[in-house]
């Protein structure tokens, strides 16, 4: 929905903001992967202008070389080979097929090395993609796992998901594609972190009053920090900082949601859950 | 000057100030009626010619206010005059006084007063900005300028760019040290130091090398060093360049002598108005050029000096004070009610604002009677207390959580509003002869700290179905009008992008609904993108308001969003940034990309934005309730005020500051140097002692915006105890001392009895009263919806009768007919040798000439000149103005005001010559009977010998009567037979002037 393109910047930078800092993290964690020498990538970025000059930009880089040597090292392990791209094209019921390709793949191991920190977003395309493959293939103990960094840098997280039985797998992608085609008519209310953080809670056992702190935590800014709820598509959709309530207000069309999770007091409780809780099901996370 | 001995009263009927006097005004003693006064009087009695009058002011709205007021009473005062018998009697003391003396100075005075307003242009009215700018214009050589200096009003982005080199300069040099201050603090150094107090000496000096706080330091020298070179190498300098460089002229050791003398020589009498919001600069601009040397009036109210934000400093004002000749008071208020005024003196109680030298002294009311009727209140000032029940408590001393008090206040003002504008109480005019009106919501004030405190008001208030306007100083930057604009801007830099064209769809300015675009598919979206086609082509042909107007009336915009219920806060505001747009398009040239870079800059930057032009407009003129900030209510009244807030405290927090502070001998000084510098804590003790008499003097000012009536809020919060009116409240001698912070009682019966007991003070005027616990007390129906707002719009109707005179007209359009009138006189000259007068002379007053009207240059023979309209034909009427015609007779005029042309191929020169004071006649020579002219006849009339050719020999002579010479326009033109019977038109340089038929 934003379309604030970014204006070119012809100054010196002196104070890279987290944007920039992540695509200088992610332009780094990159080369590093694809084999080039630590030194070597150090200097490009200094050659590149993208950080401030030394010895303020060397601190920067220094703390990213340092994130990105952590990212590297944990996922080695898992990068045997090279990475394939899998065509994937799995039937589903009601005549549905799911066409496309996931790439990274080494081995049993759908991989995915990020720099950014671990977040829903990834962990539920990891999981897709899971479900696709698994779906199209089941002949062999499909895993994805999301290398991240962690809350506290040099941290970082592995999440690993599956191995996921096909029919599961079948059952759990008919469910997102049918939440898809009814979220290309309208809005789901459904924000990524928010019903992530709602399922979460709820998965761990806690009662709904509990899991819906959880999501607001998500979903409300405070001064402190953005939520969900000042993302320009949210607020144009839900209203300017609209509260949770907006979104418990929402009701499914009859037999979107199924009979799953019928214990849940909101729909969109059962929607978050629906989407959510399998994938929390196969779900496995580390922090290294 | 101590409280103990008030000073004396200003008697506009006493003597006039002499020497440097300081006039403390306070709120509603009518600063700007003793300032007109003083110069009316300045004048009539001959201390001061127009000319040599300066009157400073700050700001440019105030200044041409105070204009329009001065020449008023300057009117007034020679009407009256005109008539001494009457003018004795006037209720004006100033024209009573002027009026009383023998025929001879009476009709001396009028005759100043004419020549005063003759040349009313002549008059130094301006801010201190424009004056500092006309003395370095002025001084030339003696003042260290660079002729060709650019002002700028903006330094922001060139002192960002410094702060970025230094910065990067201070931490990338090899072996420098680690970033001791981040990127994010070295920007608010910079902005301290050279934006927000250029002047302040910085500190802290002494921290040892190298720590933070010195690398802090450095910096901001370095950062202002830099900054003040840049300037110059680009010529421009800012607005406080202005007044520091004419300061640093005249200070000037070798030259300041000489600077300091030719100020004196133009200036007789300065008059300076709201001189609490001066400077040191400031101050001593007026001290080295006028103290002790000329009659300096600095007039202002230290009890209302609230700009200390915007680097005023009351301090300046005390120190002016000091050195003052004479101190007095204007002591009658004619704003107020007697007995609201009495109520603000219990209330009051003779505070000390902050400094021992800044205190509330008892005023006069200037009326009897009540302006809120129908029946005078006992008690006008109201003060309701919010008790602890049913609501969130902390602490130890129970305190009420300050959220949870603000909405119980803010629920309890919109009650009493309510109540007041059910009581059905009247509006009766001051004035003799108007009829009582009833009070409705636009004469009701909420006077509010913060723009958080302004718009919880206004939820409130329109949640009960009250119209209520914020006035106040929020960007329109800030809005969705302005996220608008960048939509529309996008969608059309790239209409293809069906993304942009669809997310644009659904904003207000096009108005489409999700469902609308759903069901319309590719088409509806194709419609639009067309339209952005088409509209593209009008914002390159017709700028940013002829896109505006196509996109208003095929989207049918005023109809649709002012069906809405804050429809006309969503079309002005979206005008408003039209507008914006379009001068900035027009004046930096921009296309669409270019507009859309500084839109985005714009909104990014639209918190701090305190500009005036991109200030949100009033929405609606009907009649509403008004939220303002105290800031932006100074100056103005309301028949009822109230004020929620003045228990909440502002500011406070744990953020790394950059506090102001004074040095022992006065000296502003900037901190710095960070949390952890040596004298962190004690300067921001010193800020926050400064602020808290801040805080005071804006209660000061919010109190006393109200005419008749006046509702505070007191509650027991957790910010209630350095609140200024707490600290007022609870003080036990707010005339002595007010400490910082004053403890909050622990129940509510100490609280109640306490404020009682603050009520029952000698002058009376206050009730205390509890505000019924939440959720007691009936709540009162919303009341119905004002008519007109039933949703169906009618347009507006004119109802004002239009001024077909006055139009801006095209050159040509007032040219067209002088070409074929001028051939025709070309003919009649050569038929009959000369002209001939055939009609009547035109009757003075009234014969306005029409705007095509043809005349001729009276300069340049057969260049013709635009006729002077009925409001140009005033005596601040200079130079017809006039163009060429063709390529060989040209007359431009030039910035000095002479004339050069050519005529058949020499180039000739003319420069001005004297002007009638009267008729703004143009004169070789003064004739000797205007200056000294007692009788209306005989200021322009050119009644004695030599001095009556008119013109000067040399020069052309002029068709008086005719008609054809501008200047017969005026009410005391001569009649046609005292001038030359045969007027030639167009002498030549070797023809002689004719004489005057009168001698």
């Amino acid at each position: 929905m934003n379309s604030a393109d970014e204006e070119p910047d012809d100054a010196m930078p002196v104070e890279p903001g987290p944007l920039e800092l992540w695509a200088v993290g992610d332009r780094v964690l990159r080369s590093r992967l694809r084999g080039v020498g630590a030194a070597e990538v150090r200097e490009l970025e200094r050659a590149r202008g993208a950080l401030p000059p030394p010895p303020l930009g060397d601190r920067q880089l220094a703390a990213i070389g340092t994130r990105v040597d952590r990212l590297v090292d944990v996922s080695a392990p898992l990068r045997t080979g090279p990475a394939q791209t899998l065509a994937v094209d799995a039937a589903l019921a009601g005549g549905l097929r799911v066409l496309g390709a996931v790439g990274g793949v080494h081995g049993d191991v759908l991989l995915t090395v990020t720099y950014s920190r671990v977040r829903p977003k990834q962990r539920l395309r990891a999981w897709v993609e899971l479900l696709a493959l698994t779906a199209t293939r089941h002949d062999r103990p499909w895993r994805a796992v999301v290398v991240g960094r962690g809350d506290d840098d040099p941290d970082v997280t592995v999440v690993t998901l599956g191995p996921v039985g096909a029919e599961d797998a079948r059952a759990a992608l008919a469910d997102l594609v049918r939440l898809r085609a009814h979220g290309c008519c309208g809005p789901l209310p459904v924000p990524v972190g928010t019903g992530a953080g709602y399922a979460e809670a709820r998965s761990r056992g806690r009662d709904p009053g509990s899991a819906r702190v959880a999501a607001e935590s998500a979903w409300a800014s405070s001064y402190r920090r953005d939520g969900e709820d000042v993302d320009a598509a949210h607020a144009l959709i839900w209203g300017e900082a609209a509260s949770l309530t907006v979104l418990e207000d929402w009701t499914a069309s009859p037999g979107l949601l199924g009979d799953a999770h019928r214990d849940e007091p909101t729909d969109f409780g059962r929607l978050a859950r629906t989407i959510w809780q399998p994938l929390l099901d196969a779900e496995r996370t580390v922090v290294r | 000057m101590s409280a103990a001995t008030p000073p004396a009263v200003v008697d506009l009927r006493g003597p006039l100030p002499t020497g440097t006097s300081v006039l403390e005004a306070s709120a509603g003693t009518g600063k700007t009626y003793t300032i007109a006064g003083l110069v009316t009087r300045y004048i009539a009695e001959g201390h001061a010619r127009l000319g040599e009058l300066l009157v400073v002011t700050f700001g440019r709205a105030a200044t041409s206010e105070l204009r329009t007021r001065v020449r008023e009473r300057l009117v007034t005062a020679r009407d009256a005059l005109a008539d001494p018998a009457t003018g004795r009697g006037s209720a004006d003391p100033v024209v009573a006084l002027l009026a009383d003396g023998t025929a001879a100075e009476v009709a001396e005075r009028h005759a100043r007063l004419t020549e005063a307003l003759a040349g009313f242009d002549a008059a130094t009215v301006a801010t201190i900005h424009q004056f500092c700018q006309q003395v370095l214009q002025g001084l030339g050589i003696v003042a260290d300028v660079d002729p060709g200096t650019e002002l700028v009003t903006d330094l922001a982005d060139l002192v960002a760019e410094v702060c970025d080199d230094l910065y990067l300069l201070f931490h990338c040099r090899p072996g420098s040290p680690p970033a001791s201050f981040t990127h994010e603090r070295a920007r608010a150094v910079a902005r301290a130091a050279v934006i927000e107090d250029p002047q302040a000496v910085l500190a802290p000096d002494d921290a040892d090398r190298d720590t933070p706080a010195d690398l802090q330091w450095r910096f901001a020298r370095a950062v202002r060093e830099e900054v003040e070179r840049r300037k110059r190498r680009a010529r421009v300098q800012g607005f406080d360049d202005l007044l520091v460089r004419v300061r640093d002229a005249l200070d000037h050791p070798a030259t300041g002598k000489q600077a300091r003398e030719r100020l004196r020589e133009r200036y007789r009498v300065v008059l300076v108005d709201e001189f609490q919001d001066t400077d040191p600069v400031q101050w001593d601009v007026f001290r080295l050029a006028f103290h002790d040397s000329r009659d300096l009036v600095l007039i202002g109210d230290p009890k209302q000096a609230i700009y200390a934000f915007r680097g005023a400093d009351v301090r300046a004002y005390l120190s002016a004070a000091q050195a003052a000749t004479t101190r007095a008071t204007l002591d009658t208020n004619w704003r107020s009610d007697t007995g609201l005024l009495a109520g603000l003196e219990t209330v009051f109680r003779g505070a000390a604002l902050g400094d021992p030298a800044i205190v509330v002294r008892p005023v006069r009311a200037g009326h009897a009677g009540c302006a809120v009727g129908p029946t005078a209140d006992p008690a006008p000032v109201r003060m309701r207390v919010l008790p602890r029940a049913g609501l969130e408590l902390k602490g130890r001393a129970q305190l009420i959580q300050v959220d949870a008090a603000r909405r119980a206040v803010a629920a309890d003002l919109a009650t009493q509003v309510q109540a007041l504008l059910e009581e059905e109480a009247t509006i009766v005019p001051r004035g003799p002869g108007g009829a009582p009106r009833p009070l409705v919501p636009r004469d009701v004030a909420v006077l509010v700290r913060t723009k958080a405190q302004a718009d919880l008001v206004r939820d409130v208030l329109q949640a009960r179905g009250f119209p209520t306007v914020v006035t106040g100083t929020s960007s329109v930057f800030g809005t969705d009008a302005a996220r608008d604009w960048v939509l529309l801007l996008e969608a059309l830099e790239q209409p293809h992008r069906r993304r942009r064209v669809r997310r644009l769809a659904l904003t207000p300015l096009i108005g489409s609904s999700a469902a609308e675009l759903e069901a319309g598919g590719q088409e509806a979206t194709d419609e639009l993108a067309d339209a952005l086609r088409r509209w593209e082509d009008v914002l390159r042909r017709r700028g940013v308001a002829g896109l505006f107007a196509a996109v208003a009336q095929e989207r049918a915009l005023a109809a649709r969003l002012l069906s809405l219920p804050d429809g006309e806060r969503l079309v002005t505001d979206r005008r408003h940034v039209a507008e914006a747009l379009h001068a900035e398009a027009l004046e930096s040239s921009l296309g669409i990309g270019g507009l859309l870079a500084w839109l985005r800059a714009r909104i990014d930057e639209a918190r701090g934005d305190l500009d005036q032009e991109r200030s949100r407009r009033l929405d609606t003129d009907d009649a509403a309730i008004q939220v303002v900030t105290v800031h932006a209510s100074k100056g103005l009244e309301f028949p009822v005020v109230f004020l929620p807030f003045a228990w909440d405290a502002f500011g406070g927090g744990t953020w790394e500051r950059l506090p102001r502070s004074y040095d022992a001998v006065g000296r502003r000084v900037r901190y710095v140097g960070g949390r952890n510098g040596p004298g962190y804590a004690a300067a921001c003790r010193a800020e926050d002692a400064d602020s808290a008499g801040e805080e005071l003097r804006l209660l000061y000012v919010a109190a006393t915006r109200a005419v008749s009536r006046l509702v505070l809020w007191w509650a027991p919060s957790t910010k209630t105890q350095p609140s200024p009116l707490h600290r007022l409240l609870f003080s036990p001698d707010p005339s002595v001392a007010m400490p910082v912070n004053v403890a909050v009682p622990d129940n509510d019966g100490d609280a109640m009895s306490r404020l009682q007991a603050v009520a029952a003070g000698p002058r009376g005027g206050v009730r205390v009263e509890p505000v019924p616990a939440a959720g007691a007390g009936p709540v009162a129906a919303p009341p119905a919806p004002a008519g007109g707002v039933d949703g169906t719009l009618t347009a507006a109707r004119l109802g004002r009768p239009v001024d077909t005179d006055w139009r801006r007209t095209s050159y040509t359009a007032l040219t067209r007919d002088t070409h074929s009138a001028g051939a025709a006189s070309a003919r009649n000259r050569t038929s009959s040798g000369r002209t001939t007068r055939t009609t009547p002379p035109r009757s003075p007053a009234i014969s306005r000439p029409r705007t095509s009207r043809p005349i001729r240059c009276p300069r340049w023979p057969r260049s013709p000149v635009a006729p002077p309209s009925a409001r140009w034909c005033t005596p601040s009427w200079r130079r017809p103005s006039s163009r060429p015609t063709t390529r060989s007779r040209r007359c431009a005029r030039r910035p000095d005001g002479r004339c050069s042309g050519t005529v058949g191929g020499s180039t000739r020169t003319r420069s001005p010559r004297h002007w009638c004071p009267r008729c703004a006649r143009r004169w070789g020579r003064w004739p000797t009977g205007v200056r000294s002219a007692t009788s209306r006849a005989a200021t322009c009339s050119p009644n004695s010998t030599s001095s009556c050719r008119w013109p000067a020999a040399t020069s052309w002579t002029a068709t008086c009567g005719s008609g054809r010479w501008p200047g017969c326009w005026t009410s005391t033109c001569p009649p046609a037979t005292a001038w030359p019977a045969t007027p030639r038109p167009f002498a030549t340089r070797s023809s002689p002037g004719s004489r005057c038929a009168a001698t």
